[in-house]
């Protein structure tokens, strides 16, 4: 028993693809309609024809080190109803270096400094100034500096004798997190739009950017 | 019926052709509007489809065809322009609101669209019903979304399926 017969598969992943990927749930529950809604998605080709479709992937989360508490990476969902609700981690000793395309890079030991967005984005008293690239001559480009945010007017940080630090920032840079002593604040820098996703974090976080499509799975490469 | 012979349109009165549709019910329509077919343009920049001659739909019934044909005549004037860069702004208004307005039917006509704008390859068509289909779907239930869009009751099998993974992935329930 499926979908009425006369609609072809190729029709009904048509309908997929339009499913937001802001919101996961919907592919995960389409997924349970009925086994022919379940193969279509599962189809390796869907979730390639998916991204190709929605081009940015939505912010699900963000992964964060805490070894004074638990060696082990840990994955916090930002998205309202996060696919990956608690995924293992059967390692120890990692640590969260980056995420591109959907998948995150560990290392064993700690990593030394600058890490790739300390260039994108920096951080003095309470501006938090961006830079982007752009053509300055023929054929050179270089760092411009094209916007300064302040802080004190975005994040709920007045009167307090502390610092914000830059705690990540997402592919595209459209999304910067924020670790203040406060909690953590995710910037959305298209909207202007600012939300509060967790408590302090004292080591490095790192945002997870992904689609979702049923059978997906944090992808992992160790250097 | 006169349709001219000549291939390109461009000489005055608009080229007709004639689509057959599966019931055998003749639609006479502009070759520019028949065209936004993918599955038609070939044929008809052949010079196929004028004449006594007729292309024949065996996949797509009259009703269907009609809506169809209604879709295209709407859109066949932007299409011509290249997508309407420079359309106004009443322009796409207005063709935002004959969008809404056409796919607000009933789901099994929704159904025999997809299918006609998937056999013909009718982009636009194909994109605004599956958007449709799509908002039908968000937010609902696996079993609230076979109800929306006419399945039949599920089998006791199928019920215990959903229920195993209503247990596994509870929140995909809210």
């Amino acid at each position: 028993m499926a979908a009425p017969p006369e609609l072809i598969d190729d029709a009904t992943a048509e309908i997929f693809l339009r499913l937001s990927p802001d919101d996961p749930a919907c592919l995960v529950r389409a997924a349970f309609v009925c086994k022919r809604w379940r193969r279509i998605l599962s189809d390796p080709a869907f979730p390639r024809r998916y991204r190709e479709f929605h081009r940015t992937p939505p912010l699900l989360g963000f992964l964060r080190n805490r070894f004074d508490r638990d060696p082990r990476p840990q994955f916090v969902p930002t998205a309202d109803a996060s696919p990956f609700s608690s995924p293992e981690f059967d390692c120890k000793q990692w640590w969260t270096l980056d995420c591109r395309h959907g998948r995150v890079l560990f290392r064993c030991v700690e990593p030394d400094g600058l890490s790739w967005w300390t260039r994108l984005a920096g951080i003095e008293g309470y501006s938090l100034l961006l830079w982007s690239r752009h053509a300055v001559a023929d054929g050179i480009e270089d760092w411009v500096q094209h916007r300064v945010i302040n802080l004190k007017s975005v994040l709920p940080i007045r009167g307090l004798p502390t610092i914000a630090h830059l705690a990540g920032v997402t592919e595209g840079a459209d999304t910067i997190f924020m670790n203040t002593y406060v909690g953590i604040f995710v910037i959305e820098l298209s909207s202007g739009q600012v939300r509060k996703v967790g408590e302090r974090e004292q080591y490095t976080i790192v945002p997870y950017m992904s689609f979702y499509t049923p059978g997906t799975s944090l992808c992992l490469s160790l250097v | 019926m006169a349709a001219p012979e000549s291939g390109d349109g461009n000489n005055g009165a608009a080229r007709m052709v004639t689509l057959i549709s599966s019931d055998n019910t003749r639609f006479e329509v502009e070759a520019a509007a028949a065209s936004l077919s993918q599955t038609l343009q070939l044929t008809i920049l052949d010079g196929g489809g004028g004449g006594g001659d007729g292309i024949p739909l065996p996949n797509v019934d009259s009703a269907t065809l009609s809506k169809v044909l209604e879709y295209c005549i709407k859109h066949a004037p932007a299409a011509a322009n290249g997508g309407a860069p420079n359309a106004t702004a009443v322009d796409r208004a207005e063709l935002e609101r004959f969008d809404n307005e056409f796919v607000n039917i009933d789901q099994s006509v929704l159904y025999s669209l997809i299918m006609a704008a998937h056999n013909l390859e009718i982009e636009g068509l194909q994109s605004l019903v599956a958007k449709k289909v799509a908002d039908m779907i968000k937010g609902k239930s696996p079993m609230e979304i076979r109800r929306t869009l006419g399945f039949p009751d599920p089998t006791p099998e199928e019920q215990a399926e959903m229920n195993a993974h209503m247990l596994e992935y509870g929140w995909a329930y809210e």
